[in-house]
């Protein structure tokens, strides 16, 4: 059985662009009646997606300077955009940034960090918005309107492409050592511009 | 004031002309549409530098929508059936959180859907939220003032044009005839969400409030000879959601019960009907799987009304009407999503095919009217993030939804069958 999954998993990751964790995510469940063998299939499929998805290019999750969690679940992520979870751990709100919905690295957040798909982001936040429930995530136009946007706003958190994170890093190193003044206030953050948060399984 | 600007405001505009005019009235707004798009995307621009201050404590969000219809052989939308831009839907809304633990939220909208609502501006909600209780798992929110229906699959995003699945939704469910009532209550409503790792994502709400009735709904629901007033005492729901872990698969219930009264008109107004009560009670059950491509949901739902006294004192009425629509969409390319939907629904479960109701009228209301079937294909193409186009048609067997329910106006509806197709832009931010 155990192989079974393995086999349809890796054909599926053959197929997909993406892997879908939900399908494996039932499929064990249904065809894996044993708990212990269920339980080390779902292991093997999440250390060979992680395989998968690090080819590709990798999606950092940022948060702004002054938030204290240095690590998330991928259920806490999915809660927090998902807007059930509305506060960090020491009770400040937290601030939620997207990129536009048909945008290709909101597309792959969704999918690859979320495992929900952008349409039914969309219906959540949409819900929210225009029935007076509740706050959507805040919509920027570019990953450099969302980078500064989370550097700006205490308690954001966002996610960018980790090339982008990389050069904006470059550029900020760049920029103290042309104007050593700047030095001064950039000390305190002695995190960098953002915090790269850690996603666990 | 809130009661007033829900129905009995809608800014009526008289003497409307129809025919050719729709197709100008059309333009007029594509033009509005064209404007509030650019001027937008100019504010876009020079707000750059702010964008991030618009963060969760103060929103501002909005659409506008304009269509054309063409109903054939029943009075839905207009009684001349001709194609109509009496298409709009345009809202505004506000949040804004006062202090950690309140919020102030509010929406405006117009709407322009001819016979099927009053037409005109309306508060949708005016709402304080407060955020009595929140941890990693649980949120428990208390909402006072005017909120929204958030009971049923589809009644909270049912004015929202782009956040609904067809421009003309299932009319068993979702009747236009009662939207003011149904839409949301003056009144107290609490959700409360708990989401776990192992059990999914639950959402318990209660809702207890009434919604203001304008004359013109009065005559709409009951007759145009009501001269009399109709209020509604009071309007109970409850709903309970819940989706399985990383499931795909939600699954939901919902209960209602709401009382209404009629009083006769004044002596002199030579009102031909009675005081009396009416109450109404309406359970469903819906199911929504979502997938990559595909989609399916649909909703089951029974309801009861019962009439003491109207057309004549002690007269009594029970009547116990069924229906369900199943609907599917499927997303064929990024942008492009079809839809296909059958709904079917008769008013009394004893009466399927509305025999009786005939023959109890003496002939006067039609065997059809005591259903309504539909059978709808449609698409929706967003051409951007916020910009969709959307289209369908639809095949309907029976009279059932039309206005006015009680006393129908049998000499437009004069066929079993009818059909209708309608096109609609929609942007939002």
């Amino acid at each position: 059985m155990l192989i079974f999954c393995l086999f349809e998993l890796l054909l599926s990751s053959y197929f997909y662009y993406y892997i879908d964790f939900k399908k494996f995510f039932t499929f064990a469940q249904f065809h894996c009646k044993g708990s212990l063998i269920k339980y080390y299939s779902l292991v093997l499929i999440l250390i060979f997606a992680g395989l998968v998805s690090s080819s590709a290019a990798a999606i950092e999750i940022v948060t702004h300077p002054q938030v204290t969690e240095i690590s998330l679940t991928k259920s806490q992520l999915r809660r927090i955009y998902t807007m059930r979870q509305l506060r960090w751990s020491d009770d400040s709100a937290i601030n939620v940034f997207v990129l536009p919905s048909q945008h290709e690295l909101h597309q792959r957040f969704a999918k690859e960090r979320l495992q929900i798909f952008p349409y039914q982001l969309n219906r959540i936040w949409h819900k929210l918005t225009y029935s007076g429930l509740g706050v959507a995530p805040t919509i920027v136009s570019s990953e450099k309107e969302l980078i500064q946007a989370v550097t700006k706003t205490p308690g954001a958190i966002g996610y960018i492409n980790d090339e982008t994170l990389k050069k904006i890093e470059q550029n900020e190193r760049i920029k103290r050592i042309e104007n050593p003044s700047m030095e001064a206030s950039h000390q305190t953050r002695s995190k960098g511009v953002v915090n790269v948060v850690k996603i666990k399984d | 004031m809130l009661s007033k600007l829900k129905t009995n405001a809608a800014v009526e505009i008289p003497n409307r002309v129809h025919d050719l005019n729709c197709f100008k009235r059309f333009t007029c707004r594509l033009i509005m549409l064209a404007a509030t798009l650019i001027g937008y995307s100019a504010s876009f621009a020079q707000a750059e530098d702010e964008a991030y201050s618009n963060s969760q404590e103060f929103q501002l969000h909005g659409f506008i929508s304009q269509g054309l219809i063409d109903v054939n052989g029943s009075d839905f939308v207009n009684d001349d059936g001709d194609v109509s831009a009496e298409l709009t839907e345009i809202g505004l809304n506000a949040s804004y959180q006062l202090s950690d633990k309140f919020r102030l939220a509010g929406q405006v909208v117009y709407l322009d859907g001819g016979n099927r609502y009053s037409q005109g501006a309306r508060i949708d909600y005016a709402l304080v939220d407060w955020s009595a209780f929140t941890s990693e798992n649980w949120q428990a929110n208390v909402y006072l003032g005017r909120f929204k229906n958030n009971h049923w699959l589809y009644s909270s995003s049912r004015d929202i044009p782009f956040a609904r699945p067809s421009i003309i939704l299932p009319q068993s469910v979702y009747f236009d005839g009662f939207r003011d009532i149904a839409v949301g209550s003056d009144g107290i409503a609490t959700k409360i969400s708990y989401s776990t790792d192992d059990y999914g994502n639950f959402d318990w709400q209660f809702s207890y409030g009434k919604s203001p009735i304008s004359d013109e709904q009065t005559k709409n629901i009951l007759s145009e000879f009501a001269q009399g007033s109709a209020k509604q005492n009071y309007d109970a729901q409850t709903s309970l959601y819940w989706q399985p872990s990383y499931s795909p698969w939600r699954f939901g219930i919902s209960l209602l019960d709401a009382g209404f009264g009629y009083d006769q008109g004044d002596a002199g107004s030579g009102d031909i009907f009675f005081d009396s009560e009416f109450n109404f009670q309406f359970y469903t059950m819906n199911a929504l799987y979502e997938g990559e491509n595909w989609e399916f949901s649909g909703e089951i739902y029974q309801q009861r009304f019962t009439i003491d006294g109207f057309y004549y004192p002690g007269f009594q009425l029970d009547n116990i009407g069924q229906g369900f629509y199943v609907q599917s969409r499927y997303k064929l390319t990024q942008q492009l999503t079809l839809l296909a939907r059958y709904e079917d629904f008769y008013l009394n479960k004893d009466d399927k095919d509305g025999k009786q109701l005939e023959q109890a009228t003496g002939g006067a209301v039609p065997y059809y009217f005591g259903f309504h079937k539909d059978i709808t294909l449609g698409l929706n193409y967003d051409i951007t993030s916020n910009f969709s186009a959307r289209m369908e048609y639809h095949w309907v067997n029976g009279a059932g939804r039309l206005t006015p329910v009680v006393v129908p106006n049998t000499q437009i509806n004069d066929s079993e069958d009818w059909q209708m197709w309608a096109i609609q832009l929609m942007y939002w931010f």
